[in-house]
């Protein structure tokens, strides 16, 4: 017997939700760490370099709190670790982790990017704006492509868990 | 579809000076057939003779060159008015595998204009009718060689066609499987015209009401199998006594004898069906001679021989 | 003989096989994604403030000129005579045709669409190329010819493909509208949706011809990357070997029209006449082109 009978496309957005979950995971240490910078600037022990300081403090003054960084990345953790498990899901046309916990990933990637767009100024999605757009392209077709074009294979799989 | 069937006097196909070339290569040479349009017709002959070629061609796969096919009064075997009337089990062709065997299925008949319930009845029925009934929702990729061999069986039948072409149909099948699929094709042959090409002649003998024999992209023979195997009336004869080289020797001596082959208390005897006495007056004749040579014959069975006038016919009979 | 019923069917199955198949995901995200790349790469300059709006329109409109006169074969041997000519009455009308483009309508969103009708020739044979090739191929077209005629299934595919292209370019326009709309002074959005709706237009006119010659390239070679290889060479050569027969000898230059190319750029001219002809070319190459696809399908022995 040939080895699977998993369409082509559902490879393919399991490879697209490692991409994304790899983006946002990186985005979203990136926003811890800020969160802690922050906390040290509030705090007045920040040690360091003054020119990071001054982008910080820029932060601040914009009305960003420790929290709101914080926040973001939570959904952005939630949203990497979602993605990151349906990648399996999807492999296996698991109907519970590979569509359902896919359609939460794709709602906490949205989550992260609308509330990014929201919450962080200007000065940070400057030069970026489009980027995510294309960004926020993806879990919209990605809950298209579970709900809709695959939701047969996932309903029906003769081999399915969940 | 909706165009009338042919008059019940009109043939299924009727196909006239047909031939047939690949590059400098003539694979089908002047093919003159006429079918009935109902019942079984086998298409015989060795690998490269033409068979999938003149498959093919009845099935608007590839394009004429030079003759004429009519199918069901139709004078091209492409004419829109046919759509939906022929069903074809190609022997090469795969599903796609990105799409659900039932999907794909229910896009077949809604081509046929079938939609709704019906073809999903229809998709479940079919599948049910070839054993496939539990790999409806799964993609084809997974189906084994005979599974997409009885895949194939499904789609060509699942609209009711009025031709069915069957390119080795049970070729690769395990024997319950293959059983399945010769039922199948019998209760489809009370109904429609099945042309099945195989190999197996023991298979075919069995179910086809005609033959017709491909050799070299000539069409050697063809008719009721009765006719074509006329010339070969093969008889098996027990013996209580064990058969001598010597009996065997006087026996080729006999003008209605055509061929002796035999072991221990076995005589394989194929008898000229043509001699003057006909076919009864060479089986008695044997029988005399028999008694007189004092070894009377215990049994005799009639044997099957579309094998044998195929080997004939495609002159690969080796042992004559 | 066209049964509409049946075009219709293909077209449908093709469109929902497209999103099911890894190379059809990847058109569609590749689509997308360098899309509102090239987007981004018109915005970002004045958006991240390296540049500020009428010094990054003035030269867009001198890059802008010398693309123009690039495509109509008018660059000539003096490449830095160039913009003295458009202010001249050489090359007057480019100088017009840059203005109209970057200073009566939204900048932006032209400079996006002159970007994207250069990209997505290439990209659209990634949408089209299995269109029939790939069924040739597996002969899975063995199960739909009993069925169906084979000038149907190939309008049927057509219509698939260039529909599914045709809302991907709305996506994608709409996603570019919605964020300049968001990034520009609120006064502008009433002037940017009507040209907009020119810019879509260009685009589908302009996709028509290339997914024609895609599925032109999927009925001719039985092999789904031999199709793809040849659309994008002839999409990508033409254009290279027209500037070069060129200097070798002029009229051969006009080898370019054999595509859209020669005139691609002209469904934005200002002026109503071009516009027009560039759309009855758009129609008459496609026409070609899948009068060619329809004969060399019918002869096809699959």
């Amino acid at each position: 017997m040939a080895a699977s009978d998993r369409p082509g496309g559902l490879t393919a957005l399991s490879v697209l939700n490692g991409f994304f979950a790899l983006t946002v995971g990186g985005t979203t240490i990136q926003r811890f760490m800020t969160s802690y910078d922050l906390m040290e600037v509030v705090e007045g022990e920040f040690q360091g370099r003054r020119r990071y300081r001054g982008y910080l403090q820029s932060l601040l003054d914009e009305g960003v709190t420790p929290w709101d960084m914080q926040i973001l990345a939570l959904i952005g953790l939630v949203a990497t670790l979602l993605l990151s498990v349906s990648i399996w899901g999807l492999l296996k046309r698991s109907n519970l982790v590979g569509r359902w916990l896919g359609t939460l990933g794709g709602i906490a990637l949205a989550a992260f990017y609308l509330l990014s767009i929201n919450w962080l100024p200007d000065t940070i999605l400057r030069g970026s704006g489009l980027s995510i757009a294309r960004q926020l392209f993806y879990p919209f077709f990605l809950i298209f492509m579970l709900h809709v074009i695959f939701r047969r294979d996932f309903l029906f799989h003769p081999g399915r868990s969940g | 579809m909706n165009s009338p069937a042919p008059k019940a006097t009109e043939p299924a196909i009727h196909i006239e000076g047909l031939n047939h070339s690949f590059g400098t290569k003539r694979v089908l040479k002047g093919i003159d057939w006429v079918l009935p349009t109902k019942g079984i017709v086998g298409l015989v002959g060795p690998n490269g003779a033409g068979k999938t070629t003149l498959f093919s061609l009845i099935a608007g796969f590839l394009n004429l060159q030079e003759g004429k096919i009519s199918v069901l009064g139709q004078s091209s075997p492409v004419a829109p008015a046919l759509m939906g009337r022929v069903g074809v089990m190609p022997q090469d062709a795969i599903f796609a595998r990105d799409i659900t065997i039932f999907d794909q299925l229910l896009f077949l008949l809604r081509l046929e204009g079938i939609h709704g319930d019906e073809a999903e009845q229809r998709a479940k029925t079919v599948m049910q009718q070839v054993g496939l009934e539990t790999e409806l929702y799964r993609g084809a990729a997974v189906l084994s060689h005979g599974m997409g061999k009885r895949l194939g069986v499904a789609q060509s039948i699942i609209a009711k066609p009025e031709i069915v072409l069957l390119d080795e149909p049970t070729a690769g099948l395990d024997p319950a499987n293959a059983r399945q699929i010769r039922s199948l094709m019998r209760e489809l042959g009370k109904e429609a015209l099945v042309i099945v090409s195989s190999h197996n002649l023991l298979e075919l003998q069995d179910l086809i009401d005609e033959v017709g024999v491909i050799f070299d992209g000539e069409l050697v023979a063809s008719g009721s199998v009765e006719e074509v195997t006329r010339r070969e009336r093969r008889f098996e004869i027990l013996l209580d006594t064990i058969v001598t080289p010597e009996l065997v020797v006087e026996m080729k001596k006999l003008s209605q004898v055509q061929k002796v082959e035999y072991e221990e208390y076995q005589l394989t005897v194929d008898l000229d069906a043509e001699y003057e006495g006909g076919l009864n007056g060479a089986l008695s004749q044997l029988y005399s001679f028999l008694i007189q040579q004092g070894v009377p014959p215990h049994e005799v069975r009639e044997g099957a021989s579309l094998e044998q006038a195929y080997l004939r016919l495609t002159g690969e009979d080796q042992s004559s | 003989m066209i049964q509409v019923g049946h075009i219709l069917i293909h077209a449908r199955k093709l469109m929902v096989h497209s999103l099911r198949t890894g190379s059809g995901v990847a058109f569609i995200f590749l689509t997308i994604l360098i899309g509102l790349s090239l987007a981004s790469l018109a915005v970002a300059p004045v958006e991240l403030g390296i540049t500020d709006a009428e010094r990054f329109r003035e030269s867009a409109s001198q890059a802008i000129g010398i693309g123009l006169a690039t495509a109509t074969l008018r660059l000539g041997e003096d490449d830095d005579n160039l913009l003295s000519r458009m202010e001249s009455g050489d090359l007057i009308d480019l100088g017009m045709w840059a203005r109209y483009l970057v200073l009566e309508n939204p900048m932006l969103l032209s400079i996006t669409v002159l970007l994207l009708g250069l990209v997505l020739p290439v990209l659209l044979p990634l949408g089209s190329f299995t269109a029939i090739s790939s069924d040739v191929q597996h002969r899975t077209v063995r199960y739909l010819l009993p069925r169906t005629t084979r000038l149907s299934l190939l309008l049927g595919r057509w219509l698939g493909t260039l529909l599914l292209t045709w809302i991907l370019i709305t996506l994608l326009l709409v996603s570019v509208v919605v964020y300049l709309s968001i990034i520009l002074p609120p006064d502008s959005t009433g002037s940017m949706v009507p040209w907009a709706a020119r810019c879509l237009l260009a685009l589908c006119c302009l996709a028509m011809p290339y997914v024609s010659l895609g599925i032109l390239c999927s009925a001719t070679f039985r092999l789904p990357m031999v199709a793809l290889l040849a659309a994008v060479g002839i999409t990508v050569g033409l254009p290279l070997l027209a500037l070069s027969l060129q200097e070798a000898w002029e009229p051969l230059g006009q080898i370019l029209y054999l595509l859209p190319w020669g005139y691609s750029h002209e469904l934005l001219s200002p002026d109503v006449e071009k516009v027009r002809n560039a759309v009855f070319y758009s129609i008459g190459h496609s026409l070609l082109f899948m009068t060619l696809a329809a004969w060399r399908f019918r002869r096809a022995d699959l």
